[in-house]
């Protein structure tokens, strides 16, 4: 059996060892590319989120490569993400591949079920394993995770264009390859060392904070959002992030594994902008743009794939928050017709706008 | 006396007769917006945000010229009309769209319907939909029980069929083909051209059919289930001749559904289907030629077989 999922950001790497240290052979499709998107595009609906059409070309891909299982993640409802599975296997199967697909629904406090569905493709395995290769997947996760945090923190006051990133794919390699939580966190220590190394230390005076918000999918997924945090960050912006795997994971597997999930609770950040979850991260969206309002951030950018509808609903109501907290507001719809250039321009756009807008207002505080 | 504003769009098409005698009983005056007109569109095109599908922006046309003639806008939470299902996400933050762009234009009424755990969830949304009228419970429940007695008693009617040699299954959306303007009429342009058109809310499509998806899994949107359901049934028993699916340009859920069906009509059941899907620059010459030349190759095959 050789198991395979999508990509979602910088997933693949703590599933990979998990399922490699459950002594499953693992196929990571491909980095996601230009070909990957053509392949989802082809056969996917017109109208699906750019996510399906994605992690589509991502499943394809590993077929190629002589993958056989398939591990994804469902959902009930109401965003389209829950119903991801069914359509995948339909598109797949009338593409011509043979193969074996699962999907994991979420637990909503069924233990016993979602073991007895992860059992169904592992090979046996001792609980002491199972519990040795979910600590090491884990501390890769939040060193990861933290990781992200700091270069988005930093890039902003790199010493020359590039070299934050470039410290963070070495450290993201590393941990890809460590074998024991020790050379985890030794990779994690180094790569800390080696951001801090590439910016510089007093700062710069023109930064101005972002927070990138919006769908998970494609807030974590570079290729999606055309490395909009990157992009950000070399402009000359701190930014922030509200969502990652961690934290996800965190919400919608371990806490529902025990029913809790329905405790963390984002609605009364959202209220009174909006009074209802809609699916997906669409109130997450209204919360975060309030909290980061608050917390004197200087703008807000929601990004979403087109025809996405949770985002649809927090886009509408994204603009009144923006009047009525303060904060500048922009929404990026990414689809597989985005230009990066185009992209870019607005991004400049705003970054210039926030930086003129707060020259201003400091001159103003000092007369 | 009261008066409360309902918008003819989307949830309209469902719900409305309910709520609109629920309003009357409790001695209101319910005011329905006009029929969709370019006009409504306009309207609403300009005010919604650009991503949303056009029954979404065509219900704000309607609700924005409502406003000023109302004192209550009726903007329900539609969160899930049956257990276990969901509707669009857009219904569930609908009463908040249309706060952000109406703002304090006018007072709305916006009951939180969701059964999705228990019918009984009903009770709470009727006592916030009363709540301007009466705060009395009892005279609510009682008006809201008169209602569904009269609803039970009319539904039983049922007009009979006219013969025809073509039968076409239409799958869509009931706030899309029931709207004449949104749905270009597809309905009596059908008609005229001598086909049976026959809906997914035809009673005799079981929505419990089993589906072909993965072993316990249902598909979670009600709208959707349904015509998943219908358009299956359909295809498997060769009631219809052909199929035309009619979707908003953009609908999530539809683009889920309406496509697992299509592939499903071409692999196992060789039935012929058309989409159509309709935005705010659809142009109804493209769609009435589309029909025409569909329904040509129906009839066309029709007359050869006999």
């Amino acid at each position: 059996m050789k198991l395979t999922f999508p990509h979602m950001g910088t997933l693949a790497i703590p599933l990979r060892s998990l399922f490699e240290q459950l002594g499953c052979d693992v196929v990571v499709p491909p980095r996601t590319s230009k070909a990957t998107l053509e392949i989802g595009v082809k056969h996917s609906p017109e109208f699906a989120c750019l996510p399906l059409k994605i992690t589509l070309g991502n499943l394809a891909q590993a077929l190629e490569l002589g993958a056989d299982t398939i591990l994804m993640a469902g959902g009930v409802g109401p965003c389209r993400f829950g119903f991801y599975g069914e359509l995948h296997r339909e598109i797949l199967k009338d593409m011509g591949y043979d193969f074996r697909m699962v999907i994991v629904d979420p637990p909503q406090g069924r233990i016993r079920h979602i073991v007895k569905v992860i059992r169904s493709f592992l090979p046996p395995v001792t609980v002491r394993q199972v519990v040795r290769a979910c600590r090491l997947a884990w501390v890769k996760l939040t060193c990861i995770d933290r990781l992200e945090v700091l270069a988005n923190r930093c890039r902003a006051f790199e010493t020359r264009p590039g070299a934050v990133s470039t410290a963070l794919d070495r450290t993201l390699s590393d941990i890809d390859l460590a074998e024991s939580q020790e050379e985890v966190l030794a990779a994690y220590d180094a790569g800390v060392k080696r951001i801090e190394r590439s910016v510089y230390a007093d700062g710069r005076p023109d930064v101005v904070r972002i927070a990138v918000v919006g769908e998970i999918y494609v807030v974590l997924e570079p290729f999606a959002n055309h490395s909009i945090e990157r992009t950000l960050g070399e402009l000359g912006a701190v930014v922030d992030r509200p969502l990652n795997v961690s934290h996800w994971l965190k919400l919608n597997v371990v806490l529902d594994l025990i029913n809790m999930a329905g405790g963390v609770n984002p609605g009364k950040l959202a209220r009174p902008y909006l009074l209802h979850g809609v699916g997906g991260h669409g109130r997450e969206t209204i919360a975060h743009a309030v909290s980061y309002a608050r917390a004197g951030y200087d703008g807000i950018i929601q990004v979403a794939p087109f025809t996405c509808m949770p985002e649809i609903v927090a886009e509408s109501v994204l603009h009144r928050v923006s009047r009525e907290q303060g904060i500048a507001a922009m929404t990026v719809v990414v689809d597989e017709q985005t230009g990066e250039a185009g992209l870019v321009t607005r991004l400049e756009a705003f970054v210039d706008m926030l930086r003129r807008k707060k020259a201003a207002r400091s001159r103003l505080v000092s007369v | 006396m009261v008066t409360i504003g309902m918008p003819r769009a989307l949830l309209y098409y469902d719900c409305a007769p309910t709520w609109n005698n629920f309003y009357r009983i409790l001695g209101a005056n319910v005011v329905v917006s006009p029929a969709t007109t370019k006009t409504t569109i306009d309207a609403g095109v300009s005010l919604c945000v650009d991503d949303a599908c056009l029954p979404v922006k065509i219900y704000f046309g309607h609700a924005v010229a409502l406003a000023p003639l109302v004192d209550f806008l009726f903007v329900p939470r539609l969160v899930s009309i049956e257990r276990g299902k969901y509707l669009c996400p857009k219904f569930l933050g609908l009463p908040d769209m249309v706060k952000a762009v109406l703002g304090e234009r006018v007072r709305m009424i916006t009951p939180t319907v969701d059964l999705s755990k228990s019918d009984r969830a009903i009770y709470r949304a009727v006592l916030t939909a009363a709540s301007p009228i009466t705060k009395n419970p009892v005279r609510t429940i009682a008006a809201w029980q008169a209602c569904r007695r009269q609803e039970s008693s009319s539904s039983a009617s049922s007009q009979p069929e006219p013969e025809s040699k073509v039968h076409v299954g239409v799958l869509a959306h009931p706030y899309i083909i029931k709207d004449a303007a949104l749905s270009f009429g597809i309905l009596e342009k059908l008609n005229e051209m001598g086909v049976q058109a026959i809906l997914d809310d035809h009673p005799k499509f079981d929505a419990d059919l089993p589906g072909t998806l993965q072993p316990g899994r249902r598909i979670f949107w009600t709208h959707e289930d349904r015509i998943y359901a219908a358009g299956m049934t359909m295809a498997s028993t060769g009631a219809v001749d052909g199929i035309i699916v009619v979707q908003a340009f953009g609908c999530g859920p539809g683009s889920m559904i309406f496509d697992l069906l299509i592939r499903k009509f071409r692999r196992e059941y060789s039935v012929p289907a058309l989409t159509l899907s309709i935005d705010e620059h659809t142009g109804e010459a493209g769609i009435v030629t589309r029909l025409e030349a569909f329904v040509d190759m129906l009839l066309r095959t029709a007359r050869g077989c006999s």
